[in-house]
């Protein structure tokens, strides 16, 4: 039920989003076609440009049109190399997906077990150390970092390949440097709420009844803390596939983000319409997806949901 | 590179009143600079803003002249930082950057601030349509991944520098719109909001004057925080080369070119990138700082490293506990010469001054007291509950049902809370946990140091919910804690406590978050309880009248000692010492005394810490009238008339 | 700032000593459909038809449970809700004929006292700030030394001295938190005062000084107080007359001395019965033990929303011949159908809304077993 009403509103979110990335090229001041044709180009040409995006139909036709591209690799091609743009995005997205899913999973992991440590001895030695790391991971940009580690480990020490995609050697460098800030956010969130839910009476009530430390950290202060933790996993992975775009071109990967950048710097309106399009649509879906993980984790929220 | 994420981290809640102090902006200043990372982080940002406004001036050459005889040398004394691909000095371009990367940061927290926060105080403030479409506005930016929507705005508009403003700006407007009116949701629930509205106030007069000063702490974390991330993302447009343009340096951009000569030149790639990560961590320094001003979740308590609670693991030596430890083991619960402090920056804190109780087993003893006397503490201490960390137990002794409490290792001291003592808390809501079912947290309490097979654990936990006068327990142990009123949260806390047949069940303030009706139902069935087990019960409590119909023996406390203890008869009816003859005389009740003035305590309790000397209760005493007696030492309990008191001058009253 | 507001007449014919009277209030939360979602939320009826008059210069009390909508009942006296249906009527102006303009003016005359001060005070307001914010709103003592002369004034009359002027709220006491709070209340020389459970919040010691320094407010400045609380002793030692509510509306209501001496409505007498006082210690006479929790104002019981946890019903049930099987045991067929009346009590100085008001029963029952 909650599953459906949270689905429900979903919808219209992804339509508000499809609709404001067709409208992205009627938003580019001037005329595209001018803008694309150059300069230099006459009527004629600008005119059969125009006709080409189809900018003289419609705007229902032409949204109609747009949507139908998702599926129908014939209904939009790239400007550039003249191949459907679904064609292009399905090849590039598995190495996306790799990089990102790794460096969440690898992220989620490092971050919850160092979060852990904090709480467990605040302002001792672990403490200290680990909110030192974890500041530095948010304020590392991750372009540097990569550039760093590929001179590290690349050039200098000859361990791993620099660039490209071909082996699974070649995902190891990004998805550690993709890795490291989900770990740093994961670790103070954990620390954060778990410190936070360590007043809480009920810990106390735990105690009384005769159970260990670790059970009581574990099994009543953990799952009460997660439920914080998972809502932002769900946004984390949202800025990991951001992070693609810079991550992919650090590390010369051929993925979604790379040609994203590409398609931005050659003015190919269908590749940017289309990668943005998907990239929202993986937002949206894992924020749906979290939401219905962080109902299942907090009873609460199920009832809440039932009352309205 | 993403925005989001530290944002999440950053507060919704607004601080509570005692997070403020006047707004003076020196103390503010000083509030920072008392934390390392404040003096840090506020340092390293003035040199930032410094190097972004004399950057250019300081340039020792030309950040723009090619040099092709010159290119790509490694640092040296001409060029400390080295030259570019087209023989530019790095140190000079690094510095003139300063300007362009920093104020592209300014830039996009500006915009983002400008149109963010009226936006979310807005919906806040008139509910209804408009926050639900600014809502559902923010929403469809958030499906975005920020960088993506970025980049999408600068293929809109263009790459140069005043589109990334807008662009990493725009990004940024539904965090803090979001944040804006989270806070100014939770400052608008705020009674003295309320309070200026009833006051006859206008709605701009309370925004303005009200909503705006609370919410700016909030605001101003948020800025800073996000201008590190914004930072981050308007440089990582400029090494996808969408930033600002060549040949202007910015330092994203410089990165971005020396991307290609890293495996020869990686000096080229270090020291912008240095200064953009080290820029980066002073915002994110300063921001923590901040936040740990006017966020109260993320303040951490002051702690010591654990040598302190060494005290607390070796029994405190000292006679009292030699000579009582015969006559100690028939009670339920014996407590000699308790002292209890808190670990605060400043040292310890006594709370607990020394004190004797006894309780026997099957009756009730109640410990009377105002906010701050020290009883809840009391309370926790014999319930094994205080945290070494936070409290330290200097001297004393407690014994619960004949076994020494104090300096146990963790194993014993699980067995001993989980055979000997039962707890129920004021807030039977936070004494349970949310997320699990009642069935699981009775199980688990039943569980507690043996094995029972799943079906024997279930009939005990229904006996148990029986006991305590639940209906339809069976159905009742799927259900989760919320789902109850407060009264029968109350109930299910108390049949946790009894899983185990405590022989000491301690109550604190059990029913003053209940209605009055309630509170009847809870204390019968204590009292009905105890006279099933026989167990003792330690009530921590403020109300008399409660103490009159429920406990059998009462201890005043003040300011962490007991002023006058005995059984209820004695001590209610004729109280003898003045703190609790005041607090009988005070209560209004009965027709009788209408319209009459109340017999007032003067002044207030005390804080802990800035005790008077001599009888604590010396400044408020009537009987005292500024004798030297009271004034000399702190008088100890003594027995007169049936009970013990600590007065210099208790006979006074028997008279 | 803004000049004095202008009130509007009073409504001729309106002219009695009542300065508060409340006609057939009611409020209700609820029932409208969300945005975007269409669904209608269910209906609260907070306060359902209500009505009382507070004699100027009195003391009016509203006693209730967590729930019992008394909350509610003193916002709609201030003007803060305005009411679903009935009349408020101030000084003999009906607050319906009041725009929000109009209504702020009036706050002028009615004031509010909240629980805890702790949490009314702004906490970025010094004492001195948070008083003259008060002057300012009503555009009154513009003039800089008379505003300093009235703020001394009221900072007399609530018992603090120049000193306190200076402070923030959290350097002040609790005590000293509820004066600033009731000074800033009286500033601007109001008629009503609407004081929710003025000393609930406070320690035990300092509760008498709040309760004796606003009786002498109310003598000396010849105030109106509307008491909101739970209190049952305080009532008895404040107020001159009271109204028990339960579940939105009175169950009981009159004279302080008939409705808490004799009260007639089982639920006062199982209030009464627990009540603190602080004489008698009866260890081995418990006080009654109402039973179950005060239901859920989204779903009142039918016929008296009371009857089900009256004791009286229960008792009655015995011997009645129309009896009603309901979840919550037998009770006389007229509690669980039909609403009420109103009962004057023989003196005609109190009302009770029960069936049997006029019932005289022995003790009740205390042991009975309890239900959710």
């Amino acid at each position: 039920m909650f599953v459906l009403k949270r689905l429900g509103s979903a919808l219209p979110t992804l339509f508000a989003v499809s609709l404001l990335v067709f409208l992205f090229v009627d938003l580019i001041p001037g005329d595209p076609a001018q803008i694309l044709a150059g300069p230099t180009a006459s009527n004629e040409e600008i005119e059969s440009i125009r006709k080409f995006l189809g900018l003289n139909e419609p705007l229902l036709t032409r949204y109609g049109q747009f949507l139908r591209g998702i599926w129908d690799p014939s209904a939009a091609t790239s400007f550039r190399t003249h191949r459907p743009v679904v064609v292009e995005l399905s090849e590039r997205l598995p190495n996306t997906l790799i990089v990102s899913i790794g460096g969440l999973a690898l992220g989620l992991v490092v971050g919850t077990i160092a979060g852990i440590v904090c709480a467990m001895r605040p302002g001792g030695l672990a403490d200290a150390a680990i909110t030192v790391l974890t500041l530095a991971g948010i304020s590392m940009p991750i372009y540097w970092l990569g550039l760093l580690c590929i001179w590290l480990f690349a050039v200098n020490l000859g361990w791993l390949p620099a660039a490209g995609a071909s082996t699974p050697a070649h995902f190891v460098l990004p998805i550690l440097v993709i890795a490291t800030r989900p770990a740093a956010m994961f670790s103070r969130l954990v620390a954060t709420s778990l410190l936070e839910t360590m007043g809480k009476d009920y810990l106390d009530t735990a105690r009384a009844k005769g159970l260990s430390e670790t059970r009581v950290v574990l099994f009543h202060a953990l799952r009460n803390s997660l439920i914080a933790a998972v809502s932002v996993a769900g946004v984390q992975f949202g800025g990991m596939l951001g992070g693609s775009v810079v991550t992919e071109t650090v590390f010369g990967i051929p993925g979604v983000g790379r040609l994203l950048v590409d398609a931005v710097s050659r003015a190919d309106y269908p590749v940017i319409q289309y990668a943005i399009l998907m990239f929202a649509f993986f937002f949206v879906v894992i924020n749906l997806v979290t939401d219905l993980l962080t109902q299942w984790l907090d009873p609460r929220t199920r009832d809440q949901e039932r009352a309205i | 590179m993403s925005i989001m994420p530290n944002v999440l981290s950053a507060p919704e809640r607004a601080a509570p009143v005692d997070a403020f102090a006047p707004q003076s902006r020196w103390l503010l200043l000083r509030r920072i600079l008392s934390q390392p990372k404040g003096v840090v982080g506020l340092t390293l940002v003035t040199l930032y803003l410094l190097l972004a406004i004399f950057g250019p001036m300081l340039a020792p050459q030309d950040a723009f002249r090619q040099n092709f005889a010159q290119t790509l040398r490694p640092p040296s004394a001409a060029h400390w930082f080295g030259t570019d691909q087209l023989g530019r000095d790095v140190f000079s371009r690094v510095l003139v950057g300063a300007r362009a990367t920093l104020g592209i940061g300014v830039g996009g927290v500006a915009v983002a601030f400008l149109v963010g926060v009226p936006l979310g105080v807005l919906a806040a403030w008139r509910r209804g349509w408009i926050e639900a479409a600014v809502m559902r506005a923010i929403d469809v930016m958030l499906s975005f991944p920020d960088i993506v929507f970025a980049l999408a705005v600068v293929a809109i508009l263009g790459a140069n520098m005043q589109n990334v403003i807008i662009a990493v700006g725009i990004v940024a407007i539904p965090v803090f719109a979001r944040t804006a009116r989270a806070v100014t949701l939770s400052i608008l629930a705020e009674p003295y909001i309320e309070g200026s509205i009833a006051l006859g106030a206008n709605p701009v007069r309370v925004i303005l004057r009200h909503v705006l000063p609370n919410i700016s702490g909030t605001l101003l974390t948020l800025s800073t925080l996000l201008f590190a991330s914004t930072l981050l993302s308007a440089s990582g447009l400029g090494f996808l080369g969408l930033g600002t343009q060549p040949p202007f340096p910015e330092w994203g951009t410089m990165l971005g070119e020396s991307r290609s000569y890293i495996r020869s030149h990686p000096y080229l790639a270090t020291f912008p990138g240095l200064f953009l990560a080290v820029s980066a961590l002073a915002f994110n320094l300063l921001g923590d700082a901040l936040r740990t001003i006017y966020d109260p979740t993320s303040r951490r308590v002051a702690r010591r490293p654990p040598i302190l609670s060494l005290l607390r693991r070796r029994p405190p030596p000292g006679e009292a506990q030699q000579q009582s430890a015969e006559k100690a083991t028939d009670l339920a619960v014996s407590v000699r010469g308790l002292r209890i402090a808190y670990r605060t920056g400043e040292g310890l804190l006594e709370v607990v001054r020394g004190v004797d109780l006894a309780i026997r087993p099957g009756r009730t003893l109640a410990v009377v007291g105002e906010s701050g006397s020290g009883k809840s503490t009391l309370l926790r201490a014999v319930g094994t509950l205080v945290n070494p960390q936070e409290v330290a137990i200097t001297a004393g002794a407690i014994r619960i049902g004949g076994e020494q409490a104090l300096g146990l290792g963790p194993a014993a001291l699980r067995d001993l809370r989980r055979r000997k003592v039962g707890i129920v808390f004021q807030d039977a809501a936070s004494a349970l946990n949310p997320v699990l079912t009642i069935g699981n947290q009775l199980a688990e309490a039943v569980t507690a140091g043996s094995r029972l097979d799943s079906e024997t654990v279930r009939q005990r936990c229904i006996a148990l919910l029986r006991d305590v006068n639940i209906a339809d327990p069976e159905r009742r142990l799927d259900m989760y804690p919320h789902q109850f009123s407060g009264g029968m949260k109350q109930r299910i806390v108390i049949a946790i406590a009894l899983a185990q047949n405590p022989e000491v069940l301690l109550a604190d303030e059990p029913t003053s978050a209940l209605d009055v009706t309630i509170q009847q139902q809870i204390l019968v069935l204590l009292t009905e309880i105890q006279k099933k087990r026989g167990m003792a019960i330690l009530l921590v409590t403020h109300d008399l009248n409660l103490v009159a119909r429920f406990a059998d023996d009462v201890a005043v406390m003040y300011a962490g000692r007991l002023v006058e203890s005995g059984d209820v008869a004695s001590v209610l009816e004729r109280p003898l010492h003045p703190y609790t003859q005041a607090l009988r005389a005070s209560a209004p009740g009965g027709s009788e005394g209408r319209g009459r003035h109340l017999r007032t305590i003067a002044g207030e309790p005390p804080l802990i810490g800035r005790l008077p000397s001599g009888c604590s209760f010396r400044p408020r005493c009537q009987r005292s009238a500024n004798r030297a007696e009271c004034a000399s030492s702190e008088p100890g309990l003594r027995a007169v008339a049936g009970r013990d008191v600590a007065c210099v001058f208790a006979e006074e009253a028997t008279r | 700032m803004n000049a004095p507001f202008p009130l509007p007449p009073r409504v001729p014919g309106t002219d009695t000593d009542d300065i508060v009277i409340v006609a057939n209030v009611s409020r209700h939360f609820g029932g409208r459909r969300r945005f975007l979602s269409g669904v209608a939320a269910p209906v609260v009826r907070a306060v359902d038809r209500v009505s009382f008059r507070v004699q100027r210069g009195t003391c009016f009390a509203i006693v209730g449970e967590s729930g019992s909508g008394k909350s509610s009942l003193a916002r709609l006296v201030v003007g803060l809700l305005r009411p679903t249906e009935g009349e408020v009527t101030i000084d003999g102006v009906p607050l319906s004929t009041l725009d929000s303009a109009g209504l702020r003016a009036m706050r002028r005359k009615v004031q509010l006292v909240l629980q805890d001060p702790r949490a009314s005070l702004d906490p970025r307001m010094t004492v001195f700030d948070t008083l003259c914010e008060a002057l300012t709103v009503h555009g009154l003592h513009r003039e800089r030394t008379e505003r300093l002369d009235r703020i001394k004034t009221v900072i007399g009359l609530v018992g603090l001295n120049l000193a306190h002027l200076g402070r923030y709220p959290h350097e002040l006491s609790g005590g000293q938190r509820q004066r600033v709070a009731i000074a800033r209340a009286i500033i601007c020389e109001p008629e009503v005062l609407v004081l929710d459970e003025p000393v609930s919040a406070l320690d035990v010691s300092v509760q008498a000084q709040i309760i004796n320094l606003l009786a002498d407010l109310q003598a000396k400045l010849a105030l109106t107080y509307v008491i909101i609380t739970h209190d049952l002793a305080l009532v008895e030692h404040m107020a001159d007359a009271v109204g028990v509510m339960y579940l939105g509306r009175f169950v009981e209501q009159g004279d302080v001395g008939e409705v808490c001496g004799a009260p007639r409505h089982p639920y006062t007498q199982s209030l009464m019965a627990i009540a603190g006082h602080s004489a008698p210690i009866s260890r081995d006479r418990p006080a009654p033990v109402l039973e179950g929790s005060i239901p859920s104002p989204l779903a009142i019981p039918p016929g008296c929303s009371f009857h089900t946890r009256c004791p009286l019903a229960r008792r009655l049930a015995i011997g009645a011949t129309t009896v009603v099987e309901t979840a919550d045991g037998r009770v006389p067929r007229p509690c669980a159908e039909n609403p009420p009346p109103s009962l004057p009590a023989p003196g005609g100085r109190s009302t009770a809304t029960c069936h049997f008001a006029d019932e005289r029963l022995p003790d009740f029952d205390h042991r009975s077993n309890i239900r959710n």
